[in-house]
C-alpha cells in the first residue's frame, strides 16, 4: 500500500519536471482558461439579463454551479484524463503497441495507467474553479436560503461537508465512466470514445433538471452528468436531497466495480499492435 | 510569389476535394465525434431558453421558436462552421505548407477542399440528429419556405465569412508560432456575439449594437433570423449590406496578409 503512494510521488514528480519544460503552455493554458471563463460567465449573464431563474435556480446558484463544473474538469484534467489519454488517445499505447511495456510494469496495471500522468497546468483551471465557487457560495450564504419543497434545512457548515461527500461521489463517477469508455478501445479503435464523455459532460454546465424526459433520466443514470455536477452544486445551494444522494453513492460503487471488470475483460482482448 | 493571381482552377479544385473526401471518409467515425461536440452547445442554450421562457415568452419568443431557432441554428453551424483554419498554423510551422505551394493551385484551395470534404462527410449525421431532435422536440412554427431565396444566398456569404476571416487568423502563423489563442479568441466572439449565446435580439445593450455592426452576427445567427422569420424585410436588406462591407474587408485583409506571409515564408528549418 505504502509503495503506491510513494509511485504516486514518482509519478507527480515526474510529470512535473517534463511540464515545466514547456513554460509557455502555462500562460497559453492560462489564457485559453481565462476566455472559456469570460464565454461562460458572459453567456449566464446574457440569460439572466432575460430572466431572473432557471427552473428555479437563480444566477448565484448557477454560477456555483459552473464552479463544480469547472472543478470537476479541472480535476479530471489534472489526473485521470492525461493517463487514459495517453492509453486509448489517438497515438495512445493501445494504438503504437506501447501498451505491452504498461503490462510488463511490475505494479497494479490499473492503478498505473489511471495515476502515471499528471497535467499540472489545470491547477489554473482548478484555482479558477475555487474562486467561483467561494464567491457565488458566500452570495448564496448572504442571501440566506433557497426555499424548496423536499429541501432538508442544513447549516452552512453542513452544506459544505455534504457537498464534500457528493463531490468525491461525484469524482468516482468520472473515473468509473472514463475508465470504461477508454477500455472500450481494446475493443474499438476507430475513434477515441473518451472525446464523447467531452462532448456529454458540457450537458452539466446547466442543472440536469432542465433537460426534458428521456434525456434527463439518460444524463442522471446512464452517464450521470446529473450526479457529477447538479448534486454538488444542490449541496452548495442547499436544496440537496439525501435519497438522491445515496443514490448517487450506490450508483457510483456500482459503477467503479463495472468498469474495472470491464477494463481487466479488455486487457484480455488486447493483442498489441501488430497483425 | 504570384500563386494568388492563378484563375479559378476548378479541375485541381475539385482532385483536392475529393482526395480530402476519400481520406475523411475513411475515418468518419472521428469526425462524426467532432460533429456532435459541436453540436452540444446550440443544443444545451436551447434547452436552457425553453426552461428559462418556460410557458411565457422572452422577448417575445416562447418555447416552440427557441426550438425551431435553435435547430436552425445547429444546422447553419455545421454547415458554417470551418475547420481548416486550426491545422493551417501547424502546417506552415512545420513546413508542410511548402508542399501546398507546389501545386499549380493558391494554397487557399487546400483548405476550401478539406472544409468542403468535411461538411459532406458531417452533414449525414447531423441532418439525422436534427430531424431525430426535431421530431421528438415538436419542431412546430417557423420555416416559411417563402424566405428560402432569401436564406440560401445569406447562408453562402457567411460559409464564406466565416471561413476567409478564420484562414486570415491562421495566416498570421507566419509570423508567430502560437495561433490558437488567436482563434480561440475568435470562437468566443462568435459565441456570444453571432447568435449561440442567445438569438442577437436578447442581447443586452451594448452587445446587442456590436452584435449588428461586427462580422459575427452574419456568419451564423443572421441567416438563421432570417429563416425563422425573426426579421423585418429592411433589417435583412441592412444586414445584407453589412454582411456584404465585411465580406470585401476581409477579402482585401487577406490579400495582403498572404502577400506579406507568403514572403516571409522561409519552410522549415530556414
Amino acid at each position: 500500500m505504502m509503495r503506491y503512494f510513494r509511485l504516486l510521488g514518482v509519478f507527480l514528480k515526474g510529470s512535473l519536471q517534463s511540464e515545466t519544460a514547456y513554460r509557455f503552455n502555462f500562460s497559453a493554458n492560462m489564457f485559453r482558461t481565462l476566455l472559456n471563463l469570460g464565454g461562460s460567465i458572459g453567456g449566464l449573464a446574457i440569460v439572466f439579463n432575460n430572466t431572473s431563474s432557471i427552473n428555479g435556480w437563480g444566477y448565484n446558484e448557477l454560477a456555483a454551479l459552473l464552479g463544480v463544473y469547472l472543478l470537476v474538469l479541472g480535476l479530471k484534467d489534472l489526473v485521470i484524463g492525461p493517463g487514459l489519454e495517453a492509453l486509448s488517445g489517438l497515438s495512445g499505447d493501445l494504438w503504437t503497441g506501447q501498451f505491452d511495456y504498461v503490462l510488463l510494469k511490475p505494479v497494479q496495471t490499473q492503478f498505473y495507467i489511471s495515476f502515471r500522468k499528471w497535467s499540472i497546468w489545470s491547477v489554473v483551471d482548478i484555482a479558477f474553479a475555487v474562486v467561483i465557487l467561494a464567491v457565488s457560495v458566500s452570495a448564496i450564504f448572504r442571501s440566506g436560503t433557497v426555499s424548496a419543497s423536499n429541501a432538508a434545512d442544513f447549516s452552512q457548515l453542513g452544506r459544505i461537508l455534504l457537498f464534500i461527500a457528493a463531490l468525491l461521489i461525484s469524482l468516482v463517477l468520472v473515473y468509473s465512466v472514463l475508465l470504461i469508455l477508454a477500455s472500450a478501445a481494446f475493443r474499438y479503435l476507430g475513434t477515441p470514445l473518451m472525446w464523447i464523455f467531452d462532448s456529454l459532460i458540457q450537458t452539466g454546465r446547466y442543472p440536469v433538471g432542465i433537460y426534458p424526459g428521456v434525456l434527463r433520466i439518460a444524463l442522471t443514470w446512464l452517464i450521470p452528468v446529473g450526479f457529477m455536477i447538479t448534486v454538488p452544486a444542490q449541496a452548495l445551494s442547499g436544496t440537496s436531497n439525501m435519497t438522491v444522494l445515496a443514490g448517487g453513492a450506490c450508483l457510483a460503487a456500482a459503477l467503479f466495480c463495472l468498469s474495472a471488470v470491464f477494463f481487466r475483460s479488455g486487457i484480455r482482448k488486447y493483442s498489441s499492435a501488430s497483425s | 510569389m504570384k500563386a494568388d493571381f492563378i484563375p479559378l482552377n476548378l479541375r485541381g479544385g475539385m482532385a483536392l476535394v475529393r482526395k480530402s473526401l476519400f481520406s475523411f471518409t475513411a475515418s468518419r467515425g472521428f469526425f462524426w465525434t467532432l460533429a456532435v461536440s459541436w453540436m452540444m452547445a446550440p443544443l444545451i442554450l436551447m434547452f436552457v431558453w425553453v426552461a428559462a421562457a418556460g410557458n411565457g415568452t422572452i422577448g417575445g419568443l416562447g418555447k416552440s421558436r427557441f426550438i425551431s431557432y435553435y435547430l436552425c441554428l445547429m444546422l447553419v453551424n455545421q454547415l458554417t462552421y470551418p475547420t481548416s483554419h486550426w491545422t493551417i498554423g501547424d502546417n506552415i510551422r512545420l513546413g508542410t505548407l511548402s508542399t501546398w505551394l507546389m501545386r499549380p493551385l493558391p494554397i487557399i484551395y487546400e483548405a476550401v477542399a478539406s472544409d468542403m470534404a468535411l461538411k459532406v462527410v458531417c452533414m449525414p449525421l447531423v441532418l439525422i440528429l436534427t430531424a431525430v431532435l426535431a421530431v421528438f422536440l415538436g419542431f412546430g412554427t417557423g420555416i416559411d419556405p417563402g424566405l428560402m431565396p432569401v436564406f440560401i444566398p445569406v447562408l453562402l456569404l457567411a460559409c464564406v465569412l466565416r471561413f476567409i476571416l478564420a484562414y486570415t487568423l491562421s495566416l498570421s502563423a507566419m509570423w508567430t508560432q502560437k495561433t490558437d489563442s488567436l482563434l480561440s479568441v475568435n470562437d468566443i466572439l462568435v459565441f456570444l456575439l453571432a447568435g449561440q449565446a442567445a438569438p442577437t435580439g436578447l442581447l443586452p445593450g451594448i452587445l446587442r449594437t456590436a452584435s449588428e455592426y461586427l462580422p459575427f452576427r452574419y456568419m451564423l445567427g443572421f441567416p438563421v433570423e432570417i429563416v425563422t422569420g425573426m426579421l423585418t424585410n429592411r433589417q435583412i436588406l441592412t444586414g445584407l449590406l453589412v454582411q456584404t462591407i465585411w465580406l470585401f474587408g476581409i477579402f482585401v485583409v487577406q490579400r495582403s496578409v498572404y502577400r506579406r506571409g507568403i514572403k516571409r515564408f522561409t519552410a522549415a528549418g530556414g
